[in-house]
């Protein structure tokens, strides 16, 4: 019996190490930008630290976005969260989409997901 | 005791005969053509494929089968053309036998340019077999290629958008105080300079133009001109066939007009046999 679960860790842990192995750069990027996201909605920290936590993610996602459009891997890949990462050009590829458009990620971000000021002015309480 | 001595030999003659039926299927095996190429042959510049093909059959058994045929059939047509020339040298009987032997040469020569057909054809037969597996190979890559072309399109308009801003970041960031450039950045930007100008080198090497493109396309045109021509070398040695059936029916011919020559050179010796008298021969016993 103990050697059967020594052999199932083992095998978990290959398996494991197997899969940490396989570098994805769009999940790196994702994961990159959910921190931004969050750091952006964060109400516990001040305008200061935001600035600079945004600031920083902006070259970590700079970089990551380059690996990602240079990743030859997702070529191949049939996954629907590829086309749909790729498809979201605005979303996805944050810090490039923020400085073609002239404007910082949290401005970018807040206008794509339908949170801009005219948006919020124009909307209308209802039940 | 009688009993197990017919087991020992029955054993025997069962081991001897299975091993001739061995020795006969490899020498069967040996004469043929199994092409041992890949589907890799599809990564070599198109032009070379047929080299590549041509190479595979020259190390094959059948290649060597039809060297050794079409030594024999030029020995055989030197010895026929040998023949021919000292055929007016023949008087007679002689040259009867000369006749003869250029015919049974002929005959020969046929027999051996049939042979050396009908391997050309499953030369050109396995040829066309192998081009059509590649064929299909590349087929299925391009059909998977094209599924695949969705996700690498918008990748590739991903990228074309962030180059063409990437320096324009790259000053915001460098302008913020407080974040200096990553080694990747640094990393990045000196391996793309660095693929530009292989790229370029590449571009400008004299051999691109030779090579050609090595687009999926490309192959598959290639492809099908070289089934194209593999169908035409079958259908030219369908006329190769007839060709020989021409030769046959002339040869036969022949062998009619020699024997015809040798009857009626019998025919010459048994009228010289069998001269009968006459009476009118004999007249001038009586007159004198």
């Amino acid at each position: 019996m103990k050697k059967i679960t020594l052999a199932c860790l083992a095998f978990t842990i290959v398996g494991g190490m197997a899969v940490s192995a396989v570098a994805d750069s769009l999940k790196n990027l994702e994961r990159e930008r959910a921190l931004a996201i969050a750091a952006l909605l964060d109400s516990t920290i001040d305008i200061e630290a935001r600035w600079n936590k945004l600031n920083l993610s902006k070259a970590r996602l700079a970089d990551l976005e380059v690996m990602v459009i240079n990743d030859k891997s997702l070529k191949n890949s049939y996954s629907p969260r590829v086309k749909h990462a790729l498809s979201n050009y605005e979303l996805t590829f944050l810090a490039h989409a923020s400085a073609e458009d002239d404007k910082s990620i949290a401005a970018h971000w807040f206008e794509h997901i339908g949170l801009s000021t005219d948006q919020l002015m124009a909307s209308r309480l209802a039940k | 005791m009688l009993r197990f001595r017919t087991i020992i030999i029955a054993t025997g003659a069962l081991v001897f005969v299975s091993q001739m039926q061995t020795a006969v299927a490899f020498a069967e095996i040996d004469q043929q053509w199994r092409p041992q190429l890949s589907e890799k042959i599809l990564l070599l510049p198109p032009k070379h494929m047929n080299d590549a093909i041509e190479q595979d059959f020259s190390k094959s058994g059948l290649a060597q089968n039809m060297t050794s045929v079409e030594t024999q059939l030029s020995d055989q047509v030197s010895a026929i053309d040998q023949l021919k020339q000292n055929l007016s040298r023949y008087e007679g009987q002689e040259q009867i036998e000369a006749r003869h032997q250029i015919i049974v040469g002929k005959k020969t020569y046929i027999e051996l340019l049939g042979q050396q057909i009908d391997l050309k054809g499953e030369r050109l037969h396995t040829k066309l077999g192998l081009l059509r597996r590649l064929d299909r190979n590349l087929t299925r890559n391009t059909a998977q290629q094209k599924t695949a072309s969705d996700v690498a399109q918008l990748q590739a308009d991903a990228k074309s958008r962030i180059e063409g801003i990437s320096s324009k970041l790259r000053e915001q960031i460098a302008l913020e105080p407080l974040t200096k450039e990553t080694n990747f950045s640094k990393a990045f930007d000196k391996n793309m300079a660095a693929i530009s100008a292989l790229k370029d080198a590449i571009a400008n090497h004299r051999m691109q133009s030779r090579l050609g493109l090595d687009s999926g396309a490309t192959k598959a045109d290639m492809l099908r001109q070289l089934m194209l021509d593999t169908e035409a070398d079958l259908a030219l040695i369908e006329i190769e066939t007839e060709l020989l059936g021409h030769m046959a029916h002339l040869l036969s011919l022949d062998a009619m007009a020699l024997a015809e020559d040798v009857a009626a050179q019998s025919f010459t010796v048994a009228t010289k046999a069998q001269i009968y008298s006459s009476p009118s021969d004999a007249v001038l016993l009586f007159t004198q």
